[in-house]
């Protein structure tokens, strides 16, 4: 079979990814009609391409860990080093199924968002079921949330603004969270796993939530009565 | 790191934990690798230069990781376990005539691969990055994204076709 010009692999791999210009794309399709031993070497690459989709494609559809979710929101905190860590999958089980269907709502808007802006962040946390609890909830109050809830456990003055702490809830599983207030909105600051769950050993004395605190220099938790005239003055600081 | 970039990060999660699938095997490491990648990210994130992508660079966190993890293992003469679904492999030599291949074969096939053939396929093949993408997050030349590309193909269509590749010309082996 003659043709015109040799092709290397990889110009028919460009070829099969769709990586070639018009007019080189041309000159390939052209040579392949006429020449079954080139269309073969391309399928081939088309092959490969399409069967290491069909092995790996569905991975993204999996619910990721919940754990690991939260260690991202936690900013990372408040993990033993690798070398001493068991198996994240293992650490994860109790905990796995939880987040996204309930945790804060919102949670479940972020793992669906992609490139999020700043804007659209802080529109999400305003409209998931946990930033009304922010909003709405005194300090010691729970609220349903589909099969989980949401609670509310204090509320501090830091370097950061007005910071509430808060727990979320489903069967036995439970996140931490501290969320604070600013330019009219609740950002999440810290999201991580409950450590006294006695699922897995704590990795330090100070868990993420105390360690944010600690950091933006949070004072006594308020009284009953000061949250509630915050909470009544839409949680301005003065 | 801001909690918007953790949002980000977040929204990642589903395709980078894909890709570290694909070069760590089983779930078990794969998972590790994506918390270790996370960790070093949110550590280092000064480093992301905000304007480029921040999905790439997380490509390039993960793959630095990995690559680092395979040459201390191979250092320290570790085995380095393999694909979860490699014991299916060989139990069925049958094969549908329309030749739809196995997962488990596929994942066997991608063991065979030195570790830098195998990050450009699953960038390219699978995360779907196109070539300059996959050169971007490797830090090579486009043109060592292409060669190795095609020679990890090669050996992959090798493995997974019947008969394999017709053409006499293509290079196996790394």
């Amino acid at each position: 079979m003659m043709t015109g010009r040799v092709f290397s692999d990889e110009t028919l791999m460009a070829f099969a990814d769709g990586e070639l210009d018009e007019a080189e794309a041309a000159a390939v399709a052209a040579a392949i009609e006429v020449d079954p031993m080139l269309a073969e070497r391309a399928g081939a690459f088309r092959m490969t391409r399409r069967s290491l989709r069909a092995a790996f494609g569905d991975i993204v559809r999996e619910p990721v860990p919940t754990e690991l979710t939260a260690f991202v929101m936690a900013g990372g905190v408040g993990r033993t080093s690798s070398a001493a860590r068991p198996p994240l999958a293992r650490r994860l089980m109790p905990i796995a199924a939880a987040l996204a269907c309930f945790v804060a709502g919102g949670a479940g808007y972020w793992l669906g968002m992609r490139g999020a802006g700043q804007s659209q962040v802080v529109q999400v946390v305003t409209l998931g079921p946990l930033a009304a609890a922010l909003e709405t909830l005194d300090d010691g109050a729970r609220q349903t949330v589909g099969t989980g809830a949401i609670a509310l456990q204090q509320t501090l003055r830091t370097r950061a603004g007005i910071c509430r702490t808060f727990q979320l809830d489903q069967s036995q599983n439970r996140l931490d969270g501290v969320a604070c207030r600013g330019e009219g909105t609740w950002r999440v600051e810290v999201l991580a796993a409950t450590r006294d769950g006695g699922t897995y050993a704590p990795a330090s004395a100070a868990g993420p939530v105390e360690s944010f605190l600690d950091g933006v220099e949070a004072g006594e938790p308020l009284p009953a009565d000061q949250v509630r005239r915050l909470r009544q003055g839409g949680w301005r600081a003065d | 790191m801001g909690v918007d970039i953790r949002l980000q990060v977040v929204t990642m999660l589903p395709r980078l934990r894909r890709f570290a699938r694909s070069l760590a095997g089983t779930a078990d490491r794969a998972d590790d690798l994506l918390q270790a990648t996370c960790e070093r990210a949110l550590k280092s994130a000064g480093q992301w230069q905000p304007g480029t992508r921040l999905d790439s660079w997380l490509y390039r966190v993960m793959q630095n990781l990995w690559i680092d993890e395979m040459r201390r293992a191979k250092k320290q003469g570790q085995h380095v376990p393999e694909h979860d679904a490699l014991a299916v492999v060989g139990e069925d030599g049958a094969r549908a005539a329309d030749a739809r291949i196995a997962a488990g074969e596929v994942l066997a096939a991608l063991d065979r691969l030195p570790p830098e053939q195998r990050s450009v396929v699953s960038l390219v093949c699978i995360e779907e990055l196109s070539y300059r993408e996959a050169a971007e997050v490797l830090e090579v030349p486009i043109g060592t994204v292409m060669s190795r590309l095609a020679r990890a193909r090669a050996v992959l269509a090798a493995i997974l076709s019947p008969d394999g590749l017709a053409n006499g010309s293509t290079a196996r082996g790394a």
